[in-house]
């Protein structure tokens, strides 16, 4: 009962604040989760397919991969969660003693560290390395090639699934919990 | 919504969060670059990937979220005067119907055969292109019925208490 008092009170309050924090929130929990779940994908599918391919069509299917995975709508994922998370963050600011705030800044510090500058510093510049090896070179330089990314990167592609997927859990839980409250 | 229901749904609810999330990277890129490889090439690589995919850990995840969503359908009807019952019903029956249903029906048969072309033959990049096109849009559906019915999970564990 006195969680239908406050909630009357609160939208009386500030309605407007109280959607756009749903809404920033919604949309971080959307990006966080999809993103969690390419990096996922690969660890549990496309890596381990490709791990079965000869050199040649290890790189060759991997540079096509890092080609096309830069397109609007994974962006929207990737680039979004940040700016999403960044968003949720300063709109729930106001209430800093919330558990919702806690969970949200956990979130954030996860899927910043985590996630997003992993990628930047670690695997995307892997991927340029990988970028750079032709299509006609020679059986031991696709080996070596390979040998230098696949590990490594599945490694760390393994970190920023634990990551993002830690941070989406949080985020989960910051959808459950009262926006004014430090409990459910 | 008791403990062991609201374990359940929240277990659910991130199932298919994380399946949406697999089927969004072949939806958004991973088939767009098998697509650009030769035929040869792209039906290799696709088949590895249908082979690597049957491991523990994706398995857990899609069926293991199955069954949550199937025991979220009978305890919603179980539950049925409450205000969250007719998510947990809505949530359940779009992860069932909208992302296994097509996997059991429509991928999986594709998939079982592409695994039994060889990717050399003749033929074989004609089927490519077919197995390409209907797959992918198949997978859209999927992906959104997933993200869907995490959406509507969450928001059944949200949905005040009678």
């Amino acid at each position: 009962m006195s969680q239908i008092r406050i909630e009357t009170v609160s939208h009386r309050a500030s309605r407007p604040r109280t959607a756009v924090r749903t809404l920033t929130l919604g949309l971080a929990t959307l990006a966080t989760g999809l993103a969690a779940g390419v990096f996922y994908a690969y660890a549990v599918s496309v890596s381990l397919g490709l791990a079965a391919q000869p050199d040649a069509s290890y790189v060759a299917t991997m540079q096509a991969i890092n080609a096309r995975i830069q397109n609007p709508l994974f962006f929207a994922s990737f680039f979004g969660a940040v700016l999403f998370l960044l968003a949720t963050l300063a709109a729930h600011i106001s209430r800093p003693r919330s558990g919702r705030f806690w969970l949200v800044a956990l979130a954030c510090a996860l899927y910043i560290v985590g996630g997003f500058l992993l990628t930047a510093f670690v695997n995307v510049p892997m991927n340029e390395e990988l970028a750079r090896v032709a299509a006609n070179a020679s059986p031991d330089e696709l080996a070596g090639a390979r040998a230098a990314y696949e590990g490594p990167w599945n490694f760390w592609n393994g970190v920023r699934t634990v990551f993002s997927a830690i941070a989406f859990v949080a985020l989960i839980g910051a959808c459950l919990l009262r926006e004014d409250r430090s409990g459910r | 919504m008791d403990g062991f229901l609201f374990a359940l749904t929240l277990f659910a609810a991130l199932g298919c969060g994380v399946v949406a999330g697999v089927f969004f990277a072949f939806s958004a890129f991973v088939i767009r670059a098998l697509a650009s490889l030769p035929a040869q090439q792209g039906i290799a690589a696709m088949q590895a990937i249908n082979v690597a995919a049957v491991t523990p850990v994706f398995m857990a995840a899609l069926f293991g979220t199955a069954l949550a969503c199937g025991a979220l359908i009978v305890s919603s009807f179980l539950v049925w005067g409450e205000p969250f019952a007719a998510y947990l019903l809505t949530g359940g029956a779009l992860y069932l119907l909208g992302a296994i249903g097509p996997t059991g029906v429509y991928h999986v048969p594709r998939n079982e055969a592409l695994a039994k072309t060889e990717p050399s033959s003749v033929g074989a990049e004609d089927y490519w292109s077919r197995y390409l096109r209907g797959w992918t849009t198949w997978n859209h559906l999927r992906f959104a019925a997933a993200l869907a019915a995490s959406a509507t999970l969450v928001i059944a564990l949200r949905v005040p208490h009678a």
